[in-house]
């Protein structure tokens, strides 16, 4: 056993992460996945909105790229489905977490990294924003209208593609 | 179960024995998921991981992946205790897993009926099926601690150990176990035919297997005369020349070409590997490390598809590639200039469309530099766009009025019309129905 040699390829870890998922799911997400089951290194996750927020019954689509250096680069996640969030660019739906950038670790998993994105949603940074016009509205401290704003979107921008509630 | 079989910890959740998922995740690597392999302990934080895995983290980031402490190379070491607890937890999991799978289909089903019997067997039956349940019932919820009176009935097995009572002055051999005189044993042990050496009834497996390896790794040893392998120190690049690299690289028995940058990445890769064998119980031949350093070089290194196909290469051939593909280059210059026409032909609707004054500019610029040129689906798209902003004042004002909060929504629209990147896709999204906003956004981003 001591001189099995290890693959430097990701594909062995994602395989183990995605048996683990399959077995052990995230409550924060709807599906985890490969878009394709030829591409082990392109996966899509459906996340849920957190009850008792203004994200309280959202879903949205989110894409995650993984690099071939994987787990000793981040993987790269982007929102498809448009979400009102100060950091998170409303067009491109790339956000602005730590995690994703300087302070990823390899330890983390896919799993791992969705529900830290999940807890985004409750814990936003406006002093970094990706989508100016809400972080505005936080910094000015008018919650009433941030929330409202961002209830609309969660409510409009709902991702459906395979579930509709 | 699934259509892929990988062993993981939660392999054990839906068994008869769900303590054992934390049991495997803590001899499981937190880089890699997998079973320790040549297990190191990082000295100033305590963390353990497999020796390559945390030397390839540590070159990329130079920090513990579970604590952020930093962490260099010269304080890891060999977590013999763990590498032994991972080497017989795995030799031991598949035959347990097997028993608590087989222990947890056989209580589902008829959980129920087990349950009114065992009602009346406590009154009724004697000692026997009692103890055999109280069994199956500890072994389905490790949590119950009935009092369990353990069966002795496997006298048979103690037998084995019986020869152990030898006759005093009788001693065994310690290579081969044959029991003989002590005087005689230093004699023996001169001609003893270690490689031969198991007896039919010889029943101590402890024994027997160092005997197993203590001749596997004498027989190594003979083959191989190299001398146990030193960690490599690292370089530092900065100060090497290219030459002087590829001389390294040449001493330690690498292959040199490529460029620089190339020959540091192989370089550090052959140091992963080499030092991690050094944490090795036992050290693969440097051959095999060559196999991996091979395959790393297909998967990640210079032979990867991804790096440096987008460089021509130096001795391309152009003229051949030309000739070759000469029909192709000529039909694609004829279906540009088709374009180009149909293009030109759009610009002068497009500036007849164009009213309002920092959009159409926008627009014309863009249209000036063609970057469209040919592609008459984006042309049609911004031409939509166009159209989409002199409607949209309307649409504002429509919105504005039927909102319940006025000034909030006022004031984000007005935010929004601040926004730096003043095109309307950014306007256009804030109220407009779904979907729209996505595909304005892909394309304006495809398109800039």
């Amino acid at each position: 056993m001591a001189s099995t040699s290890r693959p430097n390829s990701p594909l062995k870890r994602l395989l183990t992460e995605l048996q683990t998922y399959q077995s052990d799911p995230n409550d924060a997400l709807e599906e985890l996945g490969p878009v394709d089951d030829n591409e082990m290194t392109h996966w899509r996750a459906v996340m849920k909105g957190v009850p008792g927020t203004a994200y309280e019954g959202g879903c949205w689509l989110l894409d995650v790229q993984i690099p071939s250096t994987y787990p000793q680069k981040p993987p790269t996640v982007k929102f498809v489905t448009p979400i009102c969030h100060p950091n998170v660019d409303f067009k491109t739906g790339e956000i602005c977490l730590d995690l994703l950038k300087t302070s990823w670790s390899p330890a983390y998993t896919i799993t791992a990294t969705m529900t830290s994105i999940h807890q985004l949603l409750t814990s936003a940074e406006p002093d970094s924003p990706l989508n100016v016009d809400i972080a505005q509205l936080f910094r000015q401290g008018d919650y009433v209208g941030a929330e409202a704003l961002i209830r609309y979107y969660t409510e409009t921008e709902r991702y459906v593609g395979r579930r509709r509630y | 179960m699934n259509s892929f079989d990988v062993p993981d910890s939660t392999d054990w959740s839906r068994t008869a024995l769900p303590l054992f998922e934390p049991l495997e995740a803590s001899l499981r690597c937190e880089v890699c998921k997998e079973f320790y392999v040549n297990p190191v302990i990082t000295t100033s934080c305590s963390h353990t991981f497999c020796s390559i895995c945390i030397r390839r983290c540590l070159s990329t980031d130079g920090r513990c992946p579970a604590c952020k402490t930093n962490v260099s190379t010269h304080q890891l070491l060999p977590n013999i205790a763990v590498r032994d607890l991972v080497k017989h937890f795995e030799e031991a999991r598949p035959k347990a897993l097997d028993l608590a799978r087989r222990e947890h289909n056989a209580d589902q089903p008829n959980n129920k009926r087990k349950l009114d019997e065992s009602d009346i067997e406590q009154n009724d039956l004697g000692s026997r099926t009692r103890l055999r349940r109280t069994r199956t019932r500890i072994i389905a919820d490790g949590l119950q601690r009935d009092p369990i009176e353990v069966p002795d009935s496997e006298g048979e097995d103690d037998g084995a150990y019986v020869p152990d009572h030898l006759p005093e002055g009788v001693v065994r051999c310690p290579i081969c176990q044959t029991p003989m005189k002590e005087e005689q044993v230093f004699s023996h042990l001169e001609d003893c035919p270690s490689e031969v050496s198991q007896s039919a009834g010889n029943g101590r497996q402890t024994r027997s297997t160092t005997n197993n390896a203590s001749s596997r790794s004498t027989q190594r040893r003979q083959n191989e005369p190299s001398p146990t392998p030193t960690r490599l120190p690292q370089l530092n690049y900065h100060l090497l020349k290219d030459v002087a690299l590829k001389k390294k690289l040449q001493e330690l028995g690498i292959p040199t070409w490529g460029k620089s940058q190339l020959l540091i990445r192989r370089h550090t890769e052959w140091l992963h590997l080499w030092n991690s064998n050094c944490d090795s119980e036992n050290p693969r031949p440097k051959k095999q490390l060559l196999q991996d350093l091979e395959n790393w070089e297909r998967t990640s290194g210079g032979r990867a598809a991804s790096t440096e196909s987008k460089i021509m290469q130096k001795d391309f051939n152009g003229q051949m590639h030309a000739s070759v593909h000469k029909d192709q280059f000529s039909a694609l210059i004829e279906s540009a200039r088709k374009k180009r026409e149909a293009v030109e032909q759009d610009q002068t609707q497009g500036e007849a469309h164009s009213t309002t004054g920092e959009d159409s500019a926008e627009q014309q610029s863009e249209l000036q530099s063609k970057p469209y040129e040919g592609n008459n689906e984006a042309l049609a798209t911004i031409r939509e766009k166009v159209a989409a902003v002199n409607r949209s004042g309307s649409t504002l004002a429509s919105l504005e009025a039927g909102a319940t909060s006025p000034t909030t929504l006022a004031r984000t629209a007005t935010s929004s019309h601040l926004n730096p990147f003043g095109s309307p896709s950014k306007i256009v999204p804030m109220f407009e129905m779904p979907a729209e906003p996505v595909v304005d956004a892909e394309s304006s981003t495809t398109f800039q």
